[in-house]
């Protein structure tokens, strides 16, 4: 499957593992939430090499806490491209975890939903065989928001109105007044 | 009114693009129908049954007389030559070419104007007040909280795929007239004991086939953490929010299922764990920039001595009396009104507008309301800064085309979705049945007679005519291939918020005027006397006696 990452395609080095697939001895694998808690977990934890772990929408970032220093790629899944959870999982990850490795969006990934996947913290894109390669290279950039809770590929309106927006702890606002 | 930044334009305009983008990939069968889908809604464009429509945002209800101009021009030239406001602040175009709408979007964008997300499962056009800024009973103008929303939700990038929709309401008003029960979530501005600017936070609400009223999860939020505590709402509705069934997909089940406690616990966890002091302060930055935009209008003082209204209302002017006394309202300035446009003349479509009368009332507006306009959700519209010196004149040009029906508040001041004649959703006509019920009621002596009535109605379960807050409802539905029109009583919105009951079986379209005309009859014969209301009598006897006149064997 093709790989988008920093705003090329690039050789996926990762081995996706279904869950009855033996364990390699070596290599980076990625498994499904489901293996990384079950019985091969201290084994999955002793491992040499890079591990990575895929989440289907539902299941809750929150079990993988303990986990996230010991991985390299949290891989989320779009079945279908209209269900919103993995933003939501996305920007956990990053803004309230500080995970640092890859966050990659597999399944039913768009072009159109590039933007949107980037300010949540995706960086990495497994684009669908059959799409249009080309018009991932044209499409897939960052566009100007209003929300500043982009990690700066995504320029703020507000950012960039109020570059020095005034004391960390504001002391509320007041009433509007009228004259 | 709020002006567009150089920074706020080209926003709009790269998502046109983005748009014009996607509308020809389209076109050229690069992108399915299913994959279009999300973002056509998202751009405010239904495939309906006919044909296209686009859904234009008047955001909080606040238009200029170029906007509305804008309007006019846009329903000549790709329209039949009129609109059809909505009950949620918007407008809405029928018959456009699909290839045609990026075009049209530009049009709007040079207005200001666009129509993000006012469809799809994201955060909606943000709804308020009609008459904020200028009624009387005002805590503060909300506005500027509801261009801050507006902002915030555009292309946000963590709640634009949604399990469904999601609608936003802003009151600022002592009594709330932006129905903030009915809707997602609802926000009552309130001050606290230090003269700041916070918000009562209400979750849940909504109409469709489970009709449920929000419940307050906050009683006071300060102003500067307002995003923090949406961003854990959306946050948790996103999340846990039921996609397994598109009925069950809207905040208020979630919030059923959970009961309100959890709820509220939930939110709270995820606002203590995810508050933002970036976003606080950019609010408190941003909300100092946008609130010099609502000032207050230059007001002439208008007021020598004597009320120029009194001469004419004086005067054997009865027409003119009549629309003083029930189509304008009480102005923050005494020597000011605020006049409501009713777009439901006797036998009128409600909510349609003609170019020609958005021509009139844009420059009506720009010469005597400070060239203000405002959008209802009752399907009307408002001038917001008429001098009562000017009211004479305002009737008297309002009258020559159509917009003086002085009937705001009464039974023909109908509230009416698209229905079956247009919606791809519908299940029966609502237009028709509301032009027959207006032309049964047009008698305006009977109407005051009545006194103040809501009469609502949808052409399907969805409720987007309001139907569940009507005092009197009627809902369209198809019953073995044939319309049939079910009545709920009892129903109201704003303060005293209640969800009506669904009297009986259903009527059909033949036998539905004479079933409102018997409900009618029923509260004028047994009312103890004129002042008691068709709500109060109904709420003190009961449903008996209407369901003893429409279902009673003869």
């Amino acid at each position: 499957m093709p790989l988008f990452k920093n705003g090329r395609f690039v050789d996926d080095p990762w081995l996706f593992l279904a869950d009855g697939e033996p364990l390699p001895g070596e290599g980076m694998v990625v498994v499904s939430l489901a293996r990384l808690l079950g019985s091969e977990a201290p084994a999955l934890a002793d491992r040499d090499g890079w591990l990575g772990v895929s989440l289907a929408p539902a299941e809750p970032v929150e079990k993988l806490r303990p986990w996230l220093p010991r991985l390299a790629l949290v891989a989320l899944a779009f079945p279908v491209f209209t269900d919103g959870r993995p933003f939501s999982t996305a920007r956990l990850l990053r803004e309230r975890y500080g995970f640092t490795g890859e966050i990659r969006a597999v399944g039913q990934v768009l072009v159109d939903q590039y933007p949107f996947m980037v300010r949540s913290g995706f960086d990495a894109f497994a684009v669908p065989r059959g799409s249009e390669l080309r018009g991932w290279q044209e499409r897939a950039r960052p566009h100007l928001v209003y929300q500043p809770d982009g990690r700066g590929e995504a320029p703020s309106i507000w950012r960039l109105r109020h570059p020095d927006p005034g004391p960390a702890s504001p002391r509320g606002i007041p009433r509007m007044t009228t004259a | 009114m709020y002006r567009y930044d150089d920074r706020d334009a080209e926003f709009v305009r790269e998502r046109i693009a983005r748009f014009r983008d996607q509308v020809q990939r389209r076109l050229r069968g690069e992108l399915g129908e299913e994959e279009f889908r999300p973002w056509r809604l998202m751009n405010g464009v239904y495939l309906q049954l006919h044909a296209y429509m686009l859904r234009v945002a008047i955001p909080y209800g606040t238009l200029s007389a170029v906007q509305l101009r804008r309007l006019a021009d846009i329903a000549e030239r790709y329209d039949r030559g009129y609109g059809h406001f909505t009950t949620r602040q918007n407008i809405q175009f029928n018959w456009p070419r699909l290839v045609d709408i990026p075009d049209i979007l530009e049009q709007l964008a040079e207005v200001e104007m666009h129509a993000i997300q006012t469809s799809g499962n994201c955060i909606r056009n943000i709804t308020c007040d009609p008459w904020a800024g200028v009624a009387a009973d005002e805590i503060e103008d909300p506005r500027p909280w509801c261009e801050l929303l507006r902002q915030w939700s555009s292309d946000h990038q963590e709640f634009t795929f949604l399990p469904r929709k999601f609608k936003v309401a802003v009151s600022g008003g002592r009594r709330d007239r932006a129905a903030v029960r009915i809707h997602d979530i609802g926000l009552r501005l309130r001050h606290d004991d230090e003269g700041r600017t916070g918000f009562e936070v209400m979750v849940g609400g909504g109409l469709g086939r489970t009709p449920i009223l929000a419940k307050t999860i906050r009683e006071w939020i300060p102003g500067e953490e307002l995003l923090s505590y949406l961003t854990a709402i959306l946050r948790v509705y996103n999340r846990y929010g039921r996609r397994d069934n598109k009925y069950k997909a809207r905040i208020k089940i979630l919030v059923h299922e959970l009961g309100t406690e959890e709820f509220r616990r939930q939110v709270e966890a995820e606002y203590t764990a995810g508050r933002r002091p970036e976003l606080a302060r950019l609010t408190v930055a941003e909300i100092a920039r946008i609130r010099p935009f609502f000032a207050p209008p230059d007001y002439a003082d208008r007021s020598p001595g004597t009320d120029p209204c009194a001469k004419h209302a004086a005067a054997d002017d009865a027409a003119f009396r009549r629309w003083l006394s029930v189509n304008t309202a009480a102005h923050r300035r005494p020597d000011h009104a605020i006049v409501e446009i009713s777009l439901k003349p006797p036998g009128g479509v409600p909510g349609n507008m003609t170019a020609a009368q958005m021509r009139l009332v844009a420059t009506l507006a720009e010469r005597c309301s400070h060239g203000e306009i405002r959008v209802t959700a009752e399907q009307n519209l408002v001038l917001p800064h008429v001098a009562r010196a000017d009211l004479h004149t305002v009737w008297e040009t309002l009258d020559t085309a159509g917009l003086a029906t002085p009937n705001l508040g009464h039974l023909s001041d109908i509230v009416a979705c698209p229905g079956l004649d247009f919606c791809a959703l519908a299940t029966a006509r609502s237009i028709p049945v509301a032009q027959a019920i207006g032309r049964r009621f047009a008698d305006l002596d009977r109407q005051y007679e009545i006194g103040p009535l809501k009469l609502k109605m949808s052409g399907c379960i969805n409720a987007c005519g309001h139907h569940h807050v009507a005092h009197i409802g009627i809902l369209g539905l198809e019953k073995r291939g044939r319309e049939s029109y079910q009545i709920t009583l009892g129903g109201s919105g704003g303060d005293e918020a209640a969800i009506g009951r669904v009297l009986g079986p259903g009527f059909a379209a033949e036998e539905i005027v004479d079933a409102v005309e018997r409900v009618i009859t029923t509260y004028l014969t047994n009312r103890r006397d004129p002042r008691e209301t068709f709500l109060d009598y109904l709420r003190r006897v009961g449903f008996q006696p209407f369901k003893d006149a429409l279902y009673a064997p003869v």
